[in-house]
């Protein structure tokens, strides 16, 4: 059936819309309202998909939906590669929470909302990804914002000030960003989303740093990043799955691409800022998580963690480099919901949420474990798992660009440090929770149900799928996508050979299928020596030759995540942690979005301010646009 | 390249010549070490005796572990330790290598170390736990000085490719006869000793202090594995220096006495890093992990630094020596 | 094969030391075998940590009442095969500690014993002596369920 583009956006759009609405109404039947959305969040995602492929099948970088008239001012909404790539994930993460929720909302007095309020930041997102406007791309980012509001808020009444919080940051820095849309119209005179050119430096760097603030809040970079830690105690663990995780790096990283690579021309110093911000952003969240008690702290440091390295990507600014960040982006996706929605499934077992708590769930929750496991090594750049390949990719981007400026050679030393980092604090967060000894109050806790498994398994097995195939997303997903943005640094991709035999490819980064062989020759040979082994000497059942060796004694040590790296990470780099301890790593926030607070005394008034203020821009912005 | 001779490569030189050389390589580890120490020493068939039998032995899984990591662990190491082997250059460039291969090496020679953490957490025992958390602070620690001493030739020679840093070293010699390239030798030797945890930098797997680390649980057949991953280990990062400082593995068949000269060549090569390593490992005593976290972080970083900018240096002006 | 198998359990026996009550005599001349003079590793003796990598359990000193248990639960967490010595005269057969009311007994009343080399304490070339007899019975062992 050959569907248009429009009718697929419609479709994509409308059906949850309109599933949000139904489910409002069934409040707390909470089968039906999951059932109806998941089918709806399916129906877009298979239009997501469907959009993919009609994109590849007619190899178009990008096709106008529709025109709007609206108030005076033409609204114009086109799919590109860039977005359609983003929207794939939203609709595919979006999808895999909807069904998550199903049963984790359980937990939480939700009153019923949670779904729908997925289900229109869904469509939101897909709006504001697709406007080629100013006005419906701020009226929509805001949406998104809400919505997040809300699913924090769906937290219980401990997530209420952190909720405020997060959403007087996002507002504000919003805000500062519709200042900066303001400049650019008032450059301009139109409302279109088009590159600017001709301007002074002075101006293009306001605009620039305006915008800036705002992605970087929104996608989680140092130092607008405090909002994520802040929300991640409180909030379920589906909303930090779906924000934090997914959506913000699907908006957020797609407005930086946006904005350093199509609408501004990208001088070296832009470069070097965002490279520099991004190789910050690396550093100190890592170190951040690896002393964490939280695993949702933890996991969100992370979240932070891993947006430095798609900074890093866009800031190198070579197409190769860009590639890798963005294939970053959606890997990213992958497999830090996997981790959330692990850490949600352990919560939703027993009730913990601290490393001291926590520990050997991996013999009653395998399959949890068997994906948090994969998600673990995806995220600290094992290969051959899809982490290992986007990094890979950004390594030999940022070292590639040595000759362009010496910042992206220490760019790429510090992001094969951070993996590093990653790596310590993931065999923290596993042995924490899923191996070493079984705590005695945790005896009967059993699998998550089906419909928390379905997602984990789905997201753990496409984390495979991306790390043994990567050509596949990178030539129809990522690779399109340079197509649709300005590429400054015109280095020649130098894609990696392809002859690597017994899998001849246009783009192959490595032979997954020696990799393969050498791996079952391996687990053969070790199957070989355990079965021999076993037949020279039975294991004979002898219940005290089971039990651990603690120097004859039968007694269990926890030796619990808590203790980890204390004397070395903590000690050497005290001064460092003191500082984060005393809120130094939150100074920006608080100089941005405190005087909202203070003004009004209360941050429900704080957050009226902010928005009375954004909406007075939006006008400004109309009305310099053409608007009557 | 087809597929039968493809298969006999890896089969041959992944899982014949590598392990069984690591193997050899430990024996000379021990009898060097009982000669410093005016002993005899064992004798050359040790280590295969003790790897048979290690397999002969019962395999105890603990109750506390969870049986599916605890034993893919060990074959996990082992196959990261092989393919980082076949990957690289050793008597022929290697058929399997690529643009970037450098950066997978390095991922691979860190997995043996993720492989027996797992499995150490895995078993359920706290001094694994505490081998875990120490290994770990280990690794960490040498992952940054060794990233940088990588940098030195990927950066002078503008590739991340084996095959191109080794034709560049037959071409203009090795890496090490140069400033840069000597302390980043240096380095990387230190990182060296650090991998294979061996004094003094036997940090996790200290057995005064913590039993005997993440092995604690493991017997058998498993056991046998791991030691001999870790054996591989000792054969596959002498390689990875010789390929990256001291001029490549490569034979030359042009005509026979070059090739002898060159197969010479690098039995020399592999041997005097072996030895190296050997000598430093029987005469230091163990470090604490904060000592050695601050050694790493600290003095190894800053001399890689060092290097780092006298190879960029080298580049920019032009003096191949520096 | 199995020629093969036991050549190799006979050339490299594995050794972990458990003190279960001893004056440490007996440890101090266990320990002065593993020095550079009498130097076992050329026979392929380790001295290791954990019980569950060695064959050959060396017991010393007179098991008390505390000590028993362990002694017990080390020896079931040895994987199979494997050979107890018991080093000493207390460990042998109680020594001067026989009728002291906090005993378990001399260590073949706690485990089964394969090689005793009596001593108090047993010269280092009787030690290597016994390790000797122990490896000849093992020699003799074909899969010995413990």
């Amino acid at each position: 059936m050959e569907m248009d583009l429009p009718t697929i956006m419609l479709v994509m759009v409308l059906v949850p819309g309109v599933a949000g609405l139904v489910t409002l109404g069934l409040g707390r039947a909470r089968v039906a309202a999951g059932a109806i959305s998941s089918i709806s969040s399916l129906v877009a995602l298979s239009m997501a998909g469907a959009l993919v492929y009609e994109l590849n099948a007619r190899n178009v970088a990008h096709e106008v939906l529709w025109r709007l008239n609206v108030a005076g001012m033409v609204w114009e909404f086109e799919v590109t590669r860039l977005n359609a790539l983003s929207i794939l994930f939203i609709t595919l993460l979006g999808f895999l929470i909807v069904l998550y929720s199903t049963r984790y909302t359980a937990k939480y007095d939700c009153k019923g909302y949670y779904h729908t309020l997925i289900l229109w930041s869904m469509s939101a997102a897909v709006i504001a990804l697709t406007s080629e406007n100013w006005v419906p791309f701020l009226v929509f980012w805001e949406v998104c914002n809400l919505t997040l509001f809300f699913l924090i808020r769906a937290g219980g009444s401990e997530a209420r000030m952190p909720a405020y919080r997060a959403l007087i940051l996002l507002a504000s820095c919003d805000f500062l960003m519709a200042i900066g849309i303001a400049l650019t119209v008032a450059q301009t005179h139109s409302l279109e989303i088009v590159e600017l050119t001709g301007l002074s430096p002075h101006v293009t760097g306001l605009i620039f740093t305006l915008m800036l603030i705002s992605a970087l809040a929104k996608a989680g970079g140092i130092p607008f990043h405090t909002w994520i830690p802040d929300i991640a105690p409180s909030s379920p663990a589906s909303t930090l799955a779906l924000f934090p995780a997914a959506y913000d790096k699907l908006l957020g990283i797609f407005k930086l691409v946006i904005i350093c690579h199509f609408l501004i021309s990208f001088a070296p110093s832009f470069s070097a800022t965002v490279t520099i911000i991004g190789m910050i952003t690396m550093l100190f969240a890592v170190l951040m998580a690896m002393v964490q008690h939280d695993i949702y702290k933890l996991l969100s440091y992370h979240a932070i963690s891993q947006v430095g390295y798609m900074i890093t990507g866009i800031g190198i600014g070579t197409s190769l480099a860009i590639a890798g960040g963005l294939f970053h982006m959606i890997n990213h996706t992958l497999y830090k919901s996997c981790l959330f929605l692990t850490a949600g499934a352990a919560f939703y077992a027993t009730g913990a949420k601290y490393v001291e708590e926590l520990g050997g769930l991996a013999k009653k929750m395998p399959v949890t474990f068997a994906c948090a496991l994969i998600a673990a090594l995806a995220i600290s750049g094992v290969p051959p798992l899809n982490g290992f390949a986007s990094k890979w990719i950004i390594y030999q981007a940022a070292f590639e660009a040595t000759d362009i400026s010496p910042i992206n050679a220490v760019a790429g030393i510090v992001a094969v440090l951070a993996s590093a980092l990653t790596l310590a604090s993931f065999i923290k967060y596993l042995h924490s929770v899923f191996l070493g000894p079984l705590p005695k109050e945790y005896e009967g806790v059993r699998e998550v149900p089906l419909s928390m498994r379905v997602p984990m398994v789905v997201l753990a097995a496409l984390c495979v799928a991306f790390g043994l195939f990567p050509q596949v997303p990178l030539n129809y997903m990522v690779l399109p996508t340079l197509n649709n943005i300005r590429v400054v640094y015109d280095v020649p991709m130098s894609l990696p050979s392809s002859w690597i035999y017994l899998a001849p490819s246009t783009w192959a980064t490595w032979s997954p299928v020696i990799a393969t062989l050498v791996a079952l020759l391996a687990l053969a040979l070790g199957w070989a020596f355990y079965s021999v082994g076993k037949r020279i000497q039975p294991p004979t059942i002898r219940p005290e030759a089971l039990k651990p060796f603690v120097s004859g004694e039968d007694l269990m040590v926890h030796y619990h995540g808590g203790h980890f790296y204390g004397p070395s990470v903590k000690l050497s780099f005290r001064g460092l942690y003191a500082i984060a301890e005393r809120g130094g790593f939150s100074i920006v926030w608080r100089v941005i979005a405190s005087p909202f607070e203070a003004i009004l005394k209360s941050p429900k008034n704080g957050v009226f301010l902010v928005y009375a203020l954004w909406a007075i821009t939006i006008i400004v912005i109309m009305l310099m646009g053409g608007a009557p | 390249m087809d597929i039968g001779l493809g298969l006999l490569y890896v089969v041959l030189m992944g899982f014949v010549v590598a392990p069984n050389v690591g193997l050899f390589f430990t024996w000379v580890h021990r009898k060097l070490g009982a000669r410093m120490q005016w002993r005899v020493g064992p004798p050359i068939y040790q280590p295969w005796a003790d790897f048979i039998k290690l397999t002969a032995k019962e395999t105890l899984v603990p109750a506390t572990a969870h049986r599916i990591a605890f034993l893919l662990a060990p074959p996990i190491a082992l196959f990261s330790a092989v393919l980082a082997f076949l990957v690289m250059p050793f008597v022929i460039r290697s058929p399997l290598e690529f643009t970037g291969d450098v950066i997978v090496v390095l991922y691979l020679m860190v997995m043996p170390a993720i492989a027996a953490m797992i499995g150490g957490s895995a078993s359920g025992n706290p001094y694994a736990a505490v081998g875990v958390q120490r290994e770990m602070t280990l690794v960490f620690s040498y992952e940054l000085p060794f990233i940088m001493t990588i940098l030195v030739p990927v950066l002078k020679v503008g590739s991340l490719r084996f095959g191109d840093l080794v034709n560049y070293q037959m071409n203009n010699g090795p890496f090490l006869f140069s400033v840069s390239g000597t302390i980043a030798f240096a380095v990387s030797m230190m990182v060296m000793q650090a991998k294979l945890a061996f004094p003094p930098f036997d940090v996790p797997e200290a057995k005064t202090e913590i039993v005997a680390g993440p092995y604690t649980e493991y017997s058998g057949a498993s056991l046998a594995l791991f030691k001999l991953a870790h054996a591989t280990m000792l054969f596959v990062l002498p390689c990875f220096v010789a390929n990256m400082f001291l001029g490549g593995l490569v034979v030359r068949f042009d005509d026979p006495i070059t090739a002898t000269v060159d197969a010479i060549l690098i039995v020399v090569k592999l041997l005097a890093l072996v030895i190296v390593s050997a000598l430093i490992r029987f005469f230091y005593p163990r470090a604490r992990p904060d000592q050695v976290f601050g050694m790493f972080w600290r003095a190894a970083t800053a001399w890689a630094a060092i290097a780092l900018a006298l190879s960029v240096i080298s580049v920019i002006v032009g003096l191949p020596y520096l | 094969m199995a020629g093969l198998i036991t050549w190799a359990r006979v050339k490299s026996p594995w050794l972990f030391h458990f003190n279960s009550g001893s004056c440490n005599n007996c440890d101090i001349e266990l320990v002065d075998v593993l020095t550079p003079r009498f130097d076992v590793e050329r026979f392929g003796v380790l001295l290791e940590g954990s019980p569950r990598h060695a064959d050959v359990l060396v017991v010393t000193g007179i098991v008390n009442r505390q000590a028993a248990p362990r002694l017990r639960r080390i020896y079931e967490q040895m994987p199979n095969p494997k050979v107890v010595i018991a080093l000493g005269t207390c460990a042998t057969s109680g020594g001067i500690f026989t009728e002291g009311y906090n005993i378990a007994g001399p260590v073949d009343k706690v485990i089964p014993v394969d090689v005793y080399i009596p001593g108090c304490p047993p010269r280092p070339q009787a030690i290597i002596d016994g390790v000797v007899k122990a490896l000849a019975k093992l020699q003799a062992l074909r899969s010995r369920r413990g």
